[in-house]
């Protein structure tokens, strides 16, 4: 079985304007992800014919690359006899779940005060304590994240998350260490994390827990359905008397879209917030059964106006609107790739008729002016379309503010 | 026949309806050809990412004789040639030029 991914050439091709690749390979391209088995695309893009040979094109022309057998170790590793001593295994570190003030999700990360100081583990410093007003966060519930990431079970040990809180009459210095929870197996060492000083790292979690903060207060207008619907107990609370988190205390700096650190971050923040929302889909749906539907998502009637306003009213006085073009094309260019991810995702059988419409957006009016049927199409997904029509409608509010270009698009 | 390599089609009518039945009486690799073209890039620029869709330029006479591609216009043969020179010269996707029909360096011409 085989799993394409991208190669730096083929990221290139498939998201710059000046690519040779005839458009609707550039789509193709764009929906490899290297995750997927070639058999998904084989089943779900029927619609482009051979598509078997359209991957191997690509291949040949070195835009994709195998990653090689993903599954068929498994079996066989798990067939051998246990051995004593097992190495620690190489793997990514890879950061699935961001636990951050704000970003505190019912039944997903509890806050528990800690009455002694709590610790804080670094990397290199190892144990020291943490800063005053410092909360503990327990994940109290399996996350989806963990199966994505390395397919491990729920039997696994719940790593402790250390995360520092910032309060309204504590402002947030810059360079403030976020501590990100690295999921472990058993006998790990513990495994930490990159600490984030990067302004641009703040401002991409500002987003993420802006978003959950959203998300969450939708939660908060529905009520339960039923005992199991939500998890009970302090964390309902807690989210709604949450700290003022990032999203205030930190000035939001300009997103440089030419400084890969950036990109990257931004990336990984909307890996957690789409996980995030996954989840909150999940258990929204579940909810959502004794309830009318018109009344289960307060989200669907957020408008980018409406979020216009809510972005001005978040922004620091002594914000600066970022309007470069290269900045407006990336967001583009990101959304983009957004769209045409959860199309093919989660609304397959009308993918092929989107996307070459998704992907010709290359501007914000256009971009703009797609998003009433866009959202006719998005519409089937349920909740999870919702909350992705909300970020991506959030994500155009945002570039017309930062932007500010009136009429005029980037492109000619 | 001359060569198509700076022709550029569209598709016809028969070959909407044909897509939108999923290509059904369709070869798969005439449908898979077929489904690519967009209007405004030119068959050469199809060859280097259609490798195992060979000999790609038959299939585009072939769909153009059953009706499904209509020529739009077509590119300059110098903008054919230096694209045909890079590849041929082993460049990479990043260093190949795009001649498609809304660049300016295609010299493109729409045909009656």
């Amino acid at each position: 079985m085989k799993v394409y991914k991208r190669t730096s050439e083929g990221k290139w091709a498939a998201f710059d304007d000046l690519s040779p690749l005839p458009r609707k390979l550039r789509i193709l391209l764009k929906a490899v992800n290297g995750k997927a088995p070639e058999e998904v695309y084989i089943k779900s893009l029927s619609a482009f014919g051979d598509v078997h040979a359209l991957l191997q094109s690509l291949e040949q022309a070195g835009l994709i690359a195998d990653r090689g057998q993903r599954s068929s170790s498994k079996p066989s590793a798990a067939m051998a006899p246990p051995t004593p001593a097992q190495p620690t295994p190489q793997r990514p570190n890879v950061m699935p779940v961001v636990a951050l003030p704000g970003l505190v999700m019912p039944g997903l990360v509890t806050p528990i005060r800690a009455a002694a100081a709590p610790t804080v583990h670094t990397a290199a410093a190892g144990p020291k304590p943490a800063p005053a007003g410092a909360n503990m966060f327990e994940r109290t519930e399996v996350l989806p994240n963990d199966r994505a990431h390395g397919g491990r079970s729920s039997a696994r040990p719940v790593e402790w998350q250390v995360l520092p809180v910032l309060t309204d009459d504590a402002p947030a210095p810059q360079g403030l260490p976020l501590r990100m929870p690295v999921l472990g197996l058993p006998g790990d060492p513990p495994t930490l994390t990159t600490e984030m000083t990067d302004p641009v790292a703040l401002a991409a979690m500002a987003d993420l827990a802006d978003l959950a903060d959203l998300a969450d207060s939708a939660r908060l207008q529905t009520p339960p359905a039923s005992k199991d619907a939500f998890v009970a107990g302090p964390a309902w609370g807690a989210s709604a008397a949450a700290p003022v988190g990032l999203a205030v205390n930190v000035p939001a700096p300009a997103f440089d879209a030419t400084n890969p650190a950036a990109l990257a971050l931004a990336d990984l923040a909307a890996l957690s917030a789409r996980d995030a929302m996954a989840e909150l889909a999940a258990l929204a749906e579940s909810s959502a059964r004794a309830v009318p539907s018109h009344e289960a998502s307060p989200l669907a009637s957020i408008s980018p106006e409406n979020l216009l306003a809510h972005n001005a009213l978040m922004a620091a006085a002594n914000d600066e609107p970022i309007a470069d073009a290269a900045t407006t094309r990336a967001t583009v260019r990101h959304a983009v790739e957004l769209m045409s991810n959860f199309l093919l995702d989660h609304v397959p059988r009308a993918a092929s008729q989107v996307l070459p419409e998704v992907e010709s957006i290359h501007s914000l009016e256009q971009w703009a002016e797609l998003m009433d049927g866009y959202a006719a199409f998005v519409a089937p997904a349920g909740e999870l379309g919702r909350l992705h029509l909300l970020q991506i409608r959030r994500m155009l509010a945002q570039a017309l503010q930062a932007a500010d270009v009136g009429s005029k698009g980037w492109y000619a | 026949m001359g060569s198509l390599s700076n022709i550029v089609f569209i598709l016809s009518p028969q070959a909407v309806t044909a897509l939108a039945n999923k290509g059904k009486g369709l070869e798969p690799r005439l449908h898979t050809v077929l489904n690519l073209v967009d209007g405004v890039t030119p068959v050469v620029q199809y060859l280097p990412f259609l490798k195992m869709l060979e000999p790609v330029e038959e299939k585009f006479a072939e769909l153009e004789a059953m009706g499904y591609l209509v020529r739009v216009g077509m590119v300059s043969p110098l903008a054919v040639k230096v694209f045909q020179d890079s590849v041929a010269a082993g460049a990479s996707v990043t260093s190949l030029p795009n001649i498609d029909a809304r660049t300016a360096d295609s010299g493109f011409m729409p045909l009656d």
